[in-house]
């Protein structure tokens, strides 16, 4: 009955292995999701409103962006004292869930923000859309073939260390 | 707490100025009328008529041991100015002046872009400017142009307290009548966030950020004013704004360039305006900044 259960226990936690594996993946693919709208989102206020980087930051808290958590640690004030690019950076690179490349294209979006007129960040933020495409159709694919595997490898794992300890 | 304009324009500066700004003393900052800053020079103080460097220490030095700014330095102020956001502040660089707390004037020298709407870009050059409002300056002619049944010209040449003399004007006339202020640069008013740095009169309206023809016709359109004031008038595009105004009923306070009637009546602008009779009073500055040195009556 013991070697049962625990055989049972090994399948349950293989097949939950699996599926958080594959979760992470899907979390990649929102990330992705939500950094296009965090483009578009300041596109649209510089283009449109000509708002201030630090009122758009105090909109983005109150927006949902549940993956991007970074964003609570943004400036909302200007402040003499604080560099609003150094606070980005540190703020981006300070979320660990956050891959490489979205990292980069995130820390390359702060070094643009409010360095040049409306056109010019418009046609900053549109390159840096278009790498954005390419990275989420990348993640999404991972997430389909990656996703996939660890989603049937996890409980055939766990199905067969169940049958080896039965 | 109201802070000092000199404590404001340090909030701007890159640490490697403030630290040495920072050291300079009391004495010194008082008396304070600009702080120039140029790409690749020594960093200026302006303090009543003279100029002096600072070292690192903040002490008075000669040029050769100056605290010198790099173009580095002027992009970190002007990134400070914008508040990070270039982009909200496509104004202000179209006319090269940002207007900060305590209306401190920053004016801007640099690379305009070659197009339809210049704009600075290259920034090589600083120069804040700090605003003094000389409340009480206008008091002898204030109810000259309260009693009158048409406006008043002030005259005066290049530094002669012109702009200062029509603020306190405004001042004067705005607390007792419904008065439009044309502040085309944001230099009398200094609007941060939409207040006036300066006192302009409880009953003031001010219109800042357009020209001096389209704020008029604006004026009269919308906010039916008893008074107009605006500054250093020039071209015949500013004339025929004034006339219609005056046309209306609208009395106006206007300042001109010209030392004397003599070079007033060569210019077509001030010529025109007067035998149109839109000025029943001119006021003419000379000797100090500010003097007024003759109030001549056209009735």
């Amino acid at each position: 009955m013991i070697r049962f259960i625990a055989a049972l226990l090994f399948a349950v936690s293989g097949f939950m292995w699996g599926n958080s594996k594959s979760m992470q993946f899907k979390r990649k693919v929102e990330v992705c999701v939500q950094l296009d709208e965090l483009l578009r989102f300041f596109d649209m206020r510089i283009r449109y409103r000509c708002d201030d980087v630090y009122e758009i930051c105090r909109e983005l808290d109150t927006a949902s962006f549940s993956s991007l958590t970074f964003i609570s640690l943004l400036p909302v004030d200007y402040s003499p004292c604080v560099d609003f690019h150094e606070a980005w950076c540190s703020a981006v690179t300070s979320q660990d869930e956050l891959g490489d490349e979205e990292k980069n294209l995130l820390v390359r979006f702060g070094n643009v923000l409010g360095t040049c007129d409306a056109e010019g960040f418009h046609t900053a933020v549109e390159a840096l859309r278009a790498e954005l495409d390419i990275l989420s159709s990348r993640r999404r694919d991972e997430y389909r073939t990656k996703g996939r595997v660890c989603r049937s490898i996890g409980p055939m794992l766990g199905i067969v260390a169940g049958l080896a300890v039965i | 707490m109201n802070r000092s304009a000199y404590e404001v324009i340090l909030d701007y500066m890159p640490h490697k100025l403030r630290n040495a700004m920072e050291l300079v003393s009391t004495s010194q900052r008082s008396g304070l009328s600009e702080i120039r800053i140029r790409s690749g020079r020594p960093v200026s103080f302006f303090c009543e008529g003279t100029s002096l460097f600072i070292d690192s220490n903040g002490k008075c030095t000669e040029r050769k041991n100056a605290l010198t700014a790099d173009y580095e330095d002027i992009c970190r102020i002007v990134e400070n100015l914008s508040r990070h956001s270039l982009h909200s502040c496509t104004r202000q660089l179209r006319q090269g002046v940002f207007v900060i707390e305590g209306g401190i004037r920053v004016g801007l020298a640099g690379t305009y872009t070659d197009s339809a709407e210049p704009v600075i870009r290259e920034v090589n050059g600083l120069n804040f400017r700090i605003a003094r409002e000389v409340k009480g300056c206008a008091e002898p002619i204030g109810s000259v142009l309260l009693n009158s049944r048409r406006g008043m010209l002030i005259c005066g040449g290049v530094n002669s307290g012109k702009t200062t003399l029509l603020r306190d004007l405004c001042r004067i006339v705005g607390n007792c009548e419904k008065v439009t202020l044309i502040d085309e640069r944001n230099e009398i008013s200094a609007l941060v966030c939409g207040t006036p740095s300066n006192d302009v009169g409880a009953f003031t309206d001010v219109i800042c950020g357009i020209s001096r023809y389209s704020g008029i016709i604006s004026a009269i359109r919308t906010l039916s004013p008893q008074f107009i004031f605006c500054d250093e008038i020039a071209s015949d595009e500013d004339c025929g704004a004034i006339l219609s105004g005056h046309g209306c009923g609208v009395r106006f306070a206007a300042t001109i360039h010209a030392e004397n009637y003599e070079e007033l009546m060569k210019r077509r602008v001030g010529c025109r305006l007067i035998s149109e009779g839109v000025f029943s009073d001119i006021v003419f500055l000379g000797g100090k900044a500010g003097h007024i040195r003759e109030v001549r009556s056209l009735t």
